[in-house]
Protein backbone atom coordinates (compact mmCIF):
# COMPACT_ATOMS: atom_id res chain seq x y z
CA UNK A 1 0.00 0.00 0.00
CA UNK A 2 1.26 3.48 -0.87
CA UNK A 3 1.44 6.18 1.76
CA UNK A 4 -1.44 8.64 1.41
CA UNK A 5 -0.16 12.19 1.12
CA UNK A 6 -1.21 15.63 -0.05
CA UNK A 7 0.40 19.04 -0.39
CA UNK A 8 -0.59 22.48 0.77
CA UNK A 9 1.93 24.83 -0.75
CA UNK A 10 5.41 23.47 -0.06
CA UNK A 11 4.31 21.35 2.88
CA UNK A 12 3.63 17.69 2.32
CA UNK A 13 1.19 16.07 4.73
CA UNK A 14 1.38 12.34 5.33
CA UNK A 15 -2.16 11.46 6.30
CA UNK A 16 -1.21 8.84 8.90
CA UNK A 17 1.29 11.17 10.56
CA UNK A 18 -0.73 14.39 10.64
CA UNK A 19 -1.01 15.74 14.18
CA UNK A 20 -4.25 16.87 15.78
CA UNK A 21 -3.00 20.48 15.74
CA UNK A 22 -2.35 20.26 12.00
CA UNK A 23 -5.75 18.67 11.47
CA UNK A 24 -7.41 21.52 13.37
CA UNK A 25 -5.66 24.11 11.18
CA UNK A 26 -6.56 22.22 8.00
CA UNK A 27 -10.18 21.94 9.14
CA UNK A 28 -10.37 25.68 9.67
CA UNK A 29 -8.56 26.78 6.50
CA UNK A 30 -9.33 23.96 4.07
CA UNK A 31 -12.56 22.26 5.19
CA UNK A 32 -12.99 20.31 1.93
CA UNK A 33 -9.45 18.98 2.11
CA UNK A 34 -9.91 18.06 5.75
CA UNK A 35 -13.17 16.29 5.02
CA UNK A 36 -11.52 14.31 2.23
CA UNK A 37 -8.51 13.07 4.16
CA UNK A 38 -9.80 13.08 7.73
CA UNK A 39 -13.48 12.16 7.52
CA UNK A 40 -15.22 12.46 10.82
CA UNK A 41 -16.93 9.21 11.64
CA UNK A 42 -20.32 9.80 13.20
CA UNK A 43 -20.74 7.60 16.23
CA UNK A 44 -24.16 6.02 16.49
CA UNK A 45 -25.15 5.15 20.05
CA UNK A 46 -25.07 1.42 20.63
CA UNK A 47 -28.38 -0.29 20.80
CA UNK A 48 -29.10 -1.36 24.35
CA UNK A 49 -30.91 -4.65 24.58
CA UNK A 50 -33.17 -4.56 27.56
CA UNK A 51 -34.92 -7.78 28.17
CA UNK A 52 -38.51 -7.48 29.34
CA UNK A 53 -38.76 -11.14 30.15
CA UNK A 54 -39.60 -11.72 33.79
CA UNK A 55 -37.74 -14.65 35.18
CA UNK A 56 -39.08 -16.50 38.23
CA UNK A 57 -37.13 -15.94 41.38
CA UNK A 58 -34.72 -18.68 42.39
CA UNK A 59 -36.04 -20.95 45.03
CA UNK A 60 -33.92 -20.88 48.16
CA UNK A 61 -34.15 -23.72 50.58
CA UNK A 62 -34.40 -22.43 54.10
CA UNK A 63 -32.32 -24.32 56.62
CA UNK A 64 -32.30 -23.97 60.32
CA UNK A 65 -28.75 -24.05 61.55
CA UNK A 66 -29.80 -24.43 65.14
CA UNK A 67 -31.18 -27.89 64.42
CA UNK A 68 -27.80 -29.34 63.33
CA UNK B 1 -16.07 29.29 -6.86
CA UNK B 2 -16.80 26.69 -9.45
CA UNK B 3 -17.99 23.14 -9.19
CA UNK B 4 -15.41 21.84 -11.66
CA UNK B 5 -11.64 22.20 -11.67
CA UNK B 6 -11.63 23.45 -15.25
CA UNK B 7 -10.45 26.63 -16.92
CA UNK B 8 -7.05 28.27 -17.07
CA UNK B 9 -4.64 26.29 -14.90
CA UNK B 10 -1.61 27.66 -13.15
CA UNK B 11 1.40 25.42 -13.74
CA UNK B 12 4.54 25.74 -11.67
CA UNK B 13 7.80 23.86 -12.00
CA UNK B 14 10.75 23.44 -9.65
CA UNK B 15 14.06 21.77 -10.45
CA UNK B 16 15.66 19.11 -8.31
CA UNK B 17 18.95 20.11 -6.75
CA UNK B 18 21.56 17.42 -6.17
CA UNK B 19 18.95 14.79 -6.92
CA UNK B 20 16.28 15.95 -4.45
CA UNK B 21 13.48 18.47 -4.30
CA UNK B 22 14.71 21.19 -1.95
CA UNK B 23 12.73 21.84 1.24
CA UNK B 24 11.96 25.29 -0.15
CA UNK B 25 11.81 24.70 -3.89
CA UNK B 26 12.25 27.49 -6.41
CA UNK B 27 8.92 27.49 -8.21
CA UNK B 28 8.60 29.14 -11.61
CA UNK B 29 5.22 29.71 -13.22
CA UNK B 30 4.93 28.52 -16.80
CA UNK B 31 3.47 31.32 -18.90
CA UNK B 32 2.08 31.70 -22.43
CA UNK B 33 0.45 28.28 -22.34
CA UNK B 34 -1.40 27.46 -25.54
CA UNK B 35 -5.13 27.24 -24.95
CA UNK B 36 -6.48 23.75 -24.20
CA UNK B 37 -3.01 22.20 -24.46
CA UNK B 38 -2.68 21.20 -20.80
CA UNK B 39 -3.45 17.51 -20.38
CA UNK B 40 -3.01 14.99 -17.61
CA UNK B 41 -2.72 11.59 -19.24
CA UNK B 42 -3.10 8.28 -17.45
CA UNK B 43 -1.59 5.12 -18.89
CA UNK B 44 -3.56 2.32 -17.36
CA UNK B 45 -1.57 -0.37 -15.61
CA UNK B 46 -1.39 -3.68 -17.42
CA UNK B 47 -4.12 -6.18 -16.62
CA UNK B 48 -3.36 -9.84 -16.06
CA UNK B 49 -6.28 -12.24 -16.06
CA UNK B 50 -6.54 -15.76 -14.73
CA UNK B 51 -8.89 -17.48 -17.18
CA UNK B 52 -10.39 -20.89 -16.64
CA UNK B 53 -11.69 -23.40 -19.12
CA UNK B 54 -14.92 -22.10 -20.62
CA UNK B 55 -13.87 -18.49 -20.83
CA UNK B 56 -14.57 -17.25 -17.32
CA UNK B 57 -12.00 -15.30 -15.34
CA UNK B 58 -11.43 -16.17 -11.68
CA UNK B 59 -9.07 -13.34 -10.83
CA UNK B 60 -7.58 -10.17 -12.28
CA UNK B 61 -4.40 -8.40 -11.26
CA UNK B 62 -3.57 -4.82 -12.25
CA UNK B 63 -0.24 -3.08 -12.39
CA UNK B 64 -0.05 0.55 -11.29
CA UNK B 65 -1.01 3.40 -13.59
CA UNK B 66 1.55 5.82 -14.97
CA UNK B 67 0.97 9.51 -15.52
CA UNK B 68 2.18 12.32 -17.72
CA UNK B 69 1.37 16.00 -17.93
CA UNK B 70 1.56 17.70 -21.30
CA UNK B 71 1.68 21.41 -21.84
CA UNK B 72 2.43 23.42 -24.97
CA UNK B 73 3.89 26.90 -24.80
CA UNK B 74 3.91 29.63 -27.42
CA UNK B 75 7.50 30.35 -28.41
CA UNK B 76 7.06 34.09 -28.65
CA UNK B 77 9.72 36.39 -30.04
CA UNK B 78 12.63 36.69 -27.65
CA UNK B 79 11.21 34.12 -25.24
CA UNK B 80 13.45 31.52 -23.68
CA UNK B 81 12.51 27.99 -22.78
CA UNK B 82 11.39 27.58 -19.17
CA UNK B 83 13.42 24.37 -18.97
CA UNK B 84 16.73 24.02 -20.75
CA UNK B 85 17.12 20.89 -22.87
CA UNK B 86 19.56 19.30 -25.25
CA UNK B 87 17.69 17.81 -28.21
CA UNK B 88 14.72 17.30 -25.93
CA UNK B 89 16.66 15.75 -23.06
CA UNK B 90 16.51 17.48 -19.70
CA UNK B 91 19.34 16.59 -17.33
CA UNK B 92 17.54 17.05 -14.03
CA UNK B 93 14.23 15.97 -12.62
CA UNK B 94 11.53 18.50 -11.89
CA UNK B 95 8.53 18.77 -9.61
CA UNK B 96 5.44 20.14 -11.30
CA UNK B 97 2.19 21.28 -9.76
CA UNK B 98 -1.10 22.48 -11.19
CA UNK B 99 -3.63 24.78 -9.59
CA UNK B 100 -7.06 25.00 -11.23
CA UNK B 101 -8.50 28.39 -12.19
CA UNK B 102 -10.68 28.16 -9.07
CA UNK B 103 -7.92 28.00 -6.48
CA UNK B 104 -10.28 26.53 -3.91
CA UNK B 105 -10.34 23.36 -6.01
CA UNK B 106 -7.66 20.78 -5.35
CA UNK B 107 -5.05 20.55 -8.07
CA UNK B 108 -2.36 17.95 -8.37
CA UNK B 109 1.37 17.63 -8.19
CA UNK B 110 4.05 15.30 -9.50
CA UNK B 111 6.66 15.55 -6.72
CA UNK B 112 9.18 14.00 -9.10
CA UNK B 113 9.08 13.95 -12.88
CA UNK B 114 11.30 13.34 -15.88
CA UNK B 115 10.90 16.03 -18.53
CA UNK B 116 11.01 15.84 -22.30
CA UNK B 117 10.87 18.82 -24.66
CA UNK B 118 9.68 18.91 -28.27
CA UNK B 119 10.30 21.84 -30.59
CA UNK B 120 7.24 22.19 -32.78
CA UNK B 121 6.24 24.34 -35.73
CA UNK B 122 3.20 24.66 -37.96
CA UNK B 123 2.37 27.45 -40.39
CA UNK B 124 -0.92 27.85 -38.51
CA UNK B 125 0.57 28.29 -35.05
CA UNK B 126 4.19 29.16 -35.61
CA UNK B 127 6.70 27.85 -33.12
CA UNK B 128 5.71 26.16 -29.90
CA UNK B 129 7.47 24.11 -27.23
CA UNK B 130 5.78 21.02 -25.95
CA UNK B 131 6.75 19.84 -22.48
CA UNK B 132 5.93 16.36 -21.25
CA UNK B 133 6.37 15.60 -17.57
CA UNK B 134 6.43 11.87 -16.84
CA UNK B 135 5.67 11.20 -13.19
CA UNK B 136 8.30 9.21 -11.30
CA UNK B 137 7.94 7.52 -7.93
CA UNK B 138 8.90 10.11 -5.29
CA UNK B 139 10.55 9.37 -1.95
CA UNK B 140 7.19 9.60 -0.14
CA UNK B 141 3.72 8.85 -1.45
CA UNK B 142 2.30 8.21 -4.87
CA UNK B 143 3.33 9.54 -8.28
CA UNK B 144 0.42 11.99 -8.41
CA UNK B 145 -0.53 13.77 -5.21
CA UNK B 146 -3.25 16.27 -4.41
CA UNK B 147 -2.06 19.86 -4.27
CA UNK B 148 -3.79 22.90 -2.82
CA UNK B 149 -2.51 26.43 -3.15
CA UNK B 150 -2.24 28.01 0.32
Amino acid sequence: MSIQTFWVGDKQYIVSETTSEEKAILKEKYPDLHAQYFPEVSVEPNEVNVSTEIKPAKKVKATDETNN
Amino acid sequence: MSTLAWGKPKIEIAPFVAGVLPVTPTWTEVTNIKEDSTKLNTAKGAKTEAPIEGGDVIDIRYKKNNYSLEVEIWATKGATKPIVDSDGIVAVNYAVRLTPEDVTQAGFMFPKAAVQVEDMFTSKDGKTWKYTFDALLPSTGTKVQAYTQP
